[in-house]
């Protein structure tokens, strides 16, 4: 297993043990998505900085959000690391635009379940997003789920996004898709 | 990530040049600039990019493309900009289409901001879209 693969986990690990010293009772579940997504399941690069996540089925102003983020903060400062190195940023808008996958159980540690949805899901994400950055992981995705025409993406994004983000970000899938069919 | 690392922008054109993925090295810098080191963002800049000799044309386009990224930034955030971007070297001779599919080329020539296209490189305007702000904004049309 690659270092970075092996570090996303270990540093995973160190949050799912921080809940359950705790005395959290039931484990909080996330989602994995970004980076860290691509990293340990498309294995097309080797760093990121970050593990980007979903926290499924609690609120932002949850107590169990608040001792997700402690829980954080307490193993970013064991690291010397800043506290962003776990970041829920862009859930509420993930939430917003369409359904979140629940996922498959990719491993569990402490109080910590650790979910991964469809790599078609993480596309759609990247699509609508459009990045720069984001386009080797988008050509790396079309690989993985060997979409070869442009309809299959359509379709996709229609099954993982809500009509009315579809239409908002319009421009900007079109030009995702465009550069590459 | 880390604290005591400055993920500078010649440290990640360094990084291009030894052969990381510059959206990887770019994206390093990115998280220091909004995230990890937004207190030091000056700091971030200063340093003028160390071109390697020889310095092949792929790292030659990067070079410029950094050097018209740290002016986009300092811009845009109002950092002081430093001198070592308006050097003429990191102007490129023929134009640069950052992404090759030519049904994408208007949207591109169109859509590139000035300290980029005044240096012939034509990326479009999504290069420095980040999940810092794009959460920030969201949480303010969610409220308002």
């Amino acid at each position: 297993m690659p270092t970075e693969e092996q570090d996303i986990i270990e540093r995973l690990s160190l949050v799912g043990d921080e809940l359950q010293h705790m005395g959290l009772k039931r484990p909080i579940c996330i989602l994995l998505v970004g980076g860290a997504y691509m990293i340990t399941q498309i294995h097309n690069r080797s760093i990121t900085r970050d593990v980007d996540i979903i926290a499924q089925k609690i609120d932002r102003e949850s107590a169990e959000h608040r001792l997700l983020k402690q829980a954080t903060s307490s193993v970013a400062h064991s690291l010397n690391a800043s506290p962003a190195w776990f970041s829920d940023n862009m859930a509420d808008f993930f939430k917003s635009i369409g359904k979140i996958p629940h996922g498959k159980l990719w491993f569990s540690r402490g109080k910590l379940e650790v979910y991964l949805p469809d790599s078609g899901y993480i596309l759609a994400l990247k699509l609508i997003s459009g990045r720069d950055k984001d386009l080797e992981d988008i050509e790396a995705l079309l690989q993985n789920l060997h979409l070869k025409k442009r309809k299959q993406v359509e379709n996709l994004i229609k099954k993982y996004i809500d009509q009315e983000t579809q239409e908002e970000y319009n421009e900007e899938i079109q030009t995702a898709l465009d550069t590459f069919f | 990530m880390y604290l005591n690392l400055l993920q500078t922008m010649n440290l990640s054109y360094q990084e291009i040049c030894q052969g990381e993925r510059p959206w990887t090295a770019l994206g390093n810098f990115m998280n220091d600039w909004y995230e990890y080191h937004k207190d030091q963002r000056a700091k971030l800049v200063v340093e003028p990019l160390t071109l390697p000799d020889p310095c092949s044309s792929e790292m030659y386009k990067w070079a410029a493309f950094c050097a018209a990224s740290t002016e986009w930034f300092c811009s845009t955030y109002g950092v002081p900009c430093p001198s070592w971007v308006h050097d003429p070297t990191y102007t490129l001779s023929e134009p640069w289409f950052t992404r090759e599919n030519i049904k994408v080329r208007q949207w591109l020539i169109s859509s590139t901001p000035e300290t980029f296209s005044k240096r012939n490189i034509f990326c479009g305007n999504r290069m420095f879209l980040n999940k810092y702000e794009q959460a920030t904004s969201h949480y303010k049309e969610t409220v308002q």
